[in-house]
């Protein structure tokens, strides 16, 4: 039974659809990635999912609670947004504690261990806090919950790459221990290094969903090659993009499904050395930016 | 350049409906007096109801030459005019100066290489440039209206001063702001200044005037515009060029975002485990400096009830309102008046807790209530929570005037008044006060941006109470306070019918307000 199941849901501002027939599910144990260019309706998607707005059309399930009828499920879940405000006159610490009190958890010594992790110092008032270290009570408060649920919208916006670093071991943390977590971001390495799945949303709806390895046909290899004769018309080719000359070298990006024709071209030519590199998000991504335009 | 074009950008809607507002309700003020008040007579009755030191307290020393028309448009909206104007130059100076500041916005522009001289430069400029809509629209206004006993040069006189008060202020928390790190800080502390020189005044103008030189509402009262025109009561609010040097310097010397004030840092954690004793954290300062300034007001009114019976007692010439109240026992009728201002005065410790309900909402609520146990917090009960506490701030602040006044009239031999009549009054106004809090939480439940309304809302109510009668509104408009309903507590007594309809309707809003609210979108960031 997935711990967080979105069924067709549409949200609607007005005459603007924010989000449209988005479904989703996410299993224990699942960490899952949730990307998109800006104002793709990602955070309106995990707004309608904690509670914070209602939802225009479909349904949502956390533990198979539908989250329209009863508020109860929030208890199962954490929350941490991209951009968090606290309270200016209370230091860090009392912000940690009051969310620990709301959440009925009094477990100290995994709060003083996350504090040494994250570098927080919390005995300062909040209004001196930078951005970052502002993300830093609030990931806190989160990891120190015992929620089944977790959902980061752009938890590490704020954060330098130490603490990025020190989010992701946290969220392995969390996976080990059979949490699921939704991880919302358009840092795309971050997505790709911990997610097990993944959904990509463009202009409200779900474009493309599944493992990695699935998503495999929309993606592009990258191949870098080199040769003494002349290989520009290869650059001419309809499924080769973004060509790159770096001295010799080509590096250029091919669709998947192109590549047999792609190595039936670069047998006429006598190449002196070639490299191939996986999938990236970032081509994924590239894709469905390019489409856009 | 830009920048000032940026700022006009972000200030004109607010200017607009200050300015606006505030130059219309004078102008009106003009020409209902030009149209009520034509006949010497009755002006003269009402010289002698002003020339009381309750009145003398809450509007100013009556002007020494003759009583025309113009010159009662003066005394009746001169300390009042200038307590508004000087509030709308202290928002806007904060949000310019101080509220971008904290959001950073200061920083982000003199990373984009304005220089802080030039910045300072612009601040001044706003703060010349939202003072001249005013001066212009009011001028042209009264110079229209063309009361009796004025020529256009009063009119510039007149206001000329209140504008210079207002920039008085303006310049004022622009100092203020350089020394103290946060926005509600400085507000804060200019507002006081702002409230407390008109406390201080209308104890002064009645114990001993001479004292009263040191507020800059007394030079407003010395101009006599529309009479004497001195206009050497101009020359100390250039005082401002001070406040200005001192914004300048400090600001020039301390960090972007800081002040020379630093809040202390504390090792110690509090510990806040729940929304109320969060909320508690949030509006203590809040309350308190609310608590005090009603309790200064019930002991300056109380300062003068003595003087009031003696007067009284030998005038037999009633007041225009006394006649319009047909009210034969005028002390307590002016109880009776004051208690009903103050109640205005006290709705607004628990509308600003409301208020910060908007904050909350915005910046935090959101990701506060998810993933808590809800039987600890959920949006209800923060907005519950709100309302509980706005309604003992109020109540609270209104029942500590009411103290204080009675405690006042133990030191008067025979008071008419007995402690179970203020019990009554807090009980019979206090339906008016949960009422706004019942209001604002339907406005809010509705929406966030209705929420606002509330203020015109409030403005309006004082409007009606304070010169409702003298301006001899009518009926029905009258009718719309719910105040006017409830009679003149000192004098009539509780009108228990009317006292439990309100309290009813204040409920039934409340409910309806909390049950909208839980169906609305969270509004965010
Ligand atoms: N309250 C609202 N009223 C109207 N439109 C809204 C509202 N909230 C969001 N939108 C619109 O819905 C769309 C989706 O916004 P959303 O914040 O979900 O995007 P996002 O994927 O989180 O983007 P980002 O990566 O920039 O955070 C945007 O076009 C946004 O302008
Ligand atoms: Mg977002």
């Amino acid at each position: 039974m997935p711990i967080l199941e979105i069924k067709e849901v549409t949200k609607n501002y007005g005459d603007f659809t924010a989000v449209e027939d988005v479904s989703m599910a996410i299993e224990p144990g699942e960490v899952y990635g949730f990307i998109g260019p800006n104002g793709a309706g990602k955070s309106t998607t995990i707004r309608m999912i904690i509670g914070a707005i209602g939802i225009t059309k479909g349904q949502i399930f956390v533990d198979d609670m539908d989250v329209s009828k009863d508020k109860k499920y929030l208890s199962k879940i954490s929350y941490v947004p991209g951009d968090v405000s606290l309270w200016p006159n209370l230091t860090g610490m009392e912000v940690i504690n009051f969310l620990m009190a709301a959440r009925g958890y009094k477990d100290t010594k995994r709060r003083d261990e996350l504090i040494e992790t994250f570098r927080l110092d919390p005995h300062k008032k909040s209004k001196t806090y930078s951005k970052g270290n502002r993300q830093k009570v609030a990931l806190i408060s989160a990891f120190c919950s015992d929620a089944e649920l977790y959902i980061f919208d752009e938890p590490t916006s704020g954060l330098d790459p130490l603490m990025e670093h020190t989010f992701h071991e946290e969220v392995k943390r969390l996976k080990q221990e059979g949490k699921s977590v939704l991880l919302s971001s358009h840092i795309l390495s971050e997505v790709e290094k911990l997610a097990d799945r993944i959904s990509i949303i463009k202009d409200g709806k779900i474009v493309e969903s599944g493992r990695f390895s699935e998503l495999s046909h929309i993606t592009r290899m990258k191949y870098i090659i080199e040769s003494n004769e002349d290989i520009s018309p290869i650059k001419q080719l309809d499924y080769v993009h973004n060509v790159e000359e770096e001295g010799k070298q080509l590096h250029l990006l091919v669709d998947n499904e192109s590549i047999p024709d792609f190595l039936n071209e670069l047998k006429t030519y006598k190449i002196t050395h070639l490299e191939t590199e996986p999938a990236k998000l970032e081509d994924i991504f590239l894709r469905f930016y390019e489409a856009s335009r | 350049m830009n920048y000032i074009r940026l700022q006009i950008k972000a200030l004109w809607l607010k200017v607009s409906i200050w300015v606006g507002s505030l130059s219309i309700l004078t102008i009106l003020i003009a020409f209902m007096i030009g149209e009520l008040y034509s006949n010497p007579f009755e002006r003269m009755n009402m010289r002698m109801a002003m020339d009381s030191p309750a009145m003398v307290a809450m509007a100013g020393p009556i002007p020494p030459g003759d009583f025309t028309e113009a010159a009662l448009f003066m005394v009746v909206t001169v300390l009042f005019l200038g307590l508004a104007y000087g509030l709308f130059n202290i928002l806007i100076a904060n949000q310019v100066v101080k509220h971008e500041e904290n959001e950073g916005l200061t920083e982000l522009l003199i990373a984009s290489g304005i220089g802080r001289k030039a910045l300072f430069v612009n601040h001044v400029m706003v703060g010349i440039l939202i003072n001249i809509p005013f001066f212009i629209i009011t001028i042209l206004g009264l110079t229209l209206v063309n009361v009796n006993g004025s020529e256009f040069i009063d009119h510039v006189v007149f206001i000329s001063a209140i504008t210079l008060f207002g920039l008085l202020f303006y310049a004022l928390t622009m100092a203020i702001g350089a020394f103290v790190t946060t926005s509600d800080m400085t507000f804060g502390i200019a507002l006081s200044v702002l409230i407390g020189m008109y406390l201080y005044r209308a104890i002064t103008d009645v114990v001993d005037i001479s004292y009263s030189v040191v507020s800059p509402y007394h030079w407003l009262s010395r101009l006599d515009a529309y009479g004497g025109n001195n206009i050497e009561w101009l020359i100390p609010f250039s005082i401002l060029i001070i406040f200005f040097a001192i914004a300048y310097f400090v600001t020039l010397k301390r960090d972007v975002g800081d002040g020379i004030i630093h809040p202390k840092v504390t090792h110690r954690s509090r510990n806040i485990s729940s929304y109320p004793k969060l909320l508690f954290t949030q509006s203590r300062m809040l309350i308190i400096a609310w608590f005090v300034a009603l309790i200064v007001t019930g002991l300056s009114y109380g300062s003068v009830l003595e003087d009031i019976e003696e007067i009284m007692a030998n005038n037999f010439i009633m007041n225009a309102a006394v006649q319009a109240g047909q009210i034969d026992n005028p002390v307590l009728f002016f109880i009776s008046m004051i208690s009903i201002i103050t109640a205005i005065i006290s709705m607004f410790p628990g509308l600003m807790i409301m208020g910060k309900l908007l904050k909350e909402e915005r910046l935090r609520l959101e990701w506060m209530s998810a993933g808590v146990d809800i039987k600890r917090i959920n949006p209800t009960r923060i907005i519950i929570t709100h309302i509980i506490f706005a309604i003992v701030a109020s109540i609270a602040a209104h029942a500590l005037y009411a103290i204080s006044l009675y405690s006042m009239t133990l030191l008067v031999e025979d008071f008419p008044t007995e402690p179970i009549d203020y019990v009554y009054a807090l009980i019979s106004e206090g339906s008016v006060i949960v009422l706004m809090i019942g209001l604002v939480t339907l406005f809010y439940g509705i929406s966030y941006k209705m929420f606002k309304l509330i203020w015109p809302v409030i403005a309006f109510l004082f409007i009606i109470s304070y010169v409702g009668t003298i301006l001899q509104f009518p009926d029905w408009l009258l009718n719309v306070s719910p105040f006017h309903h409830l009679g003149h507590i000192f004098v009539d007594g509780p009108m228990w019918n009317v006292i439990v309809i309100l309290y009813a309707t204040a409920l039934i809003l409340m409910i309806i307000g909390v049950m909208l609210y839980r169906r609305r979108d969270i509004q965010n960031g």
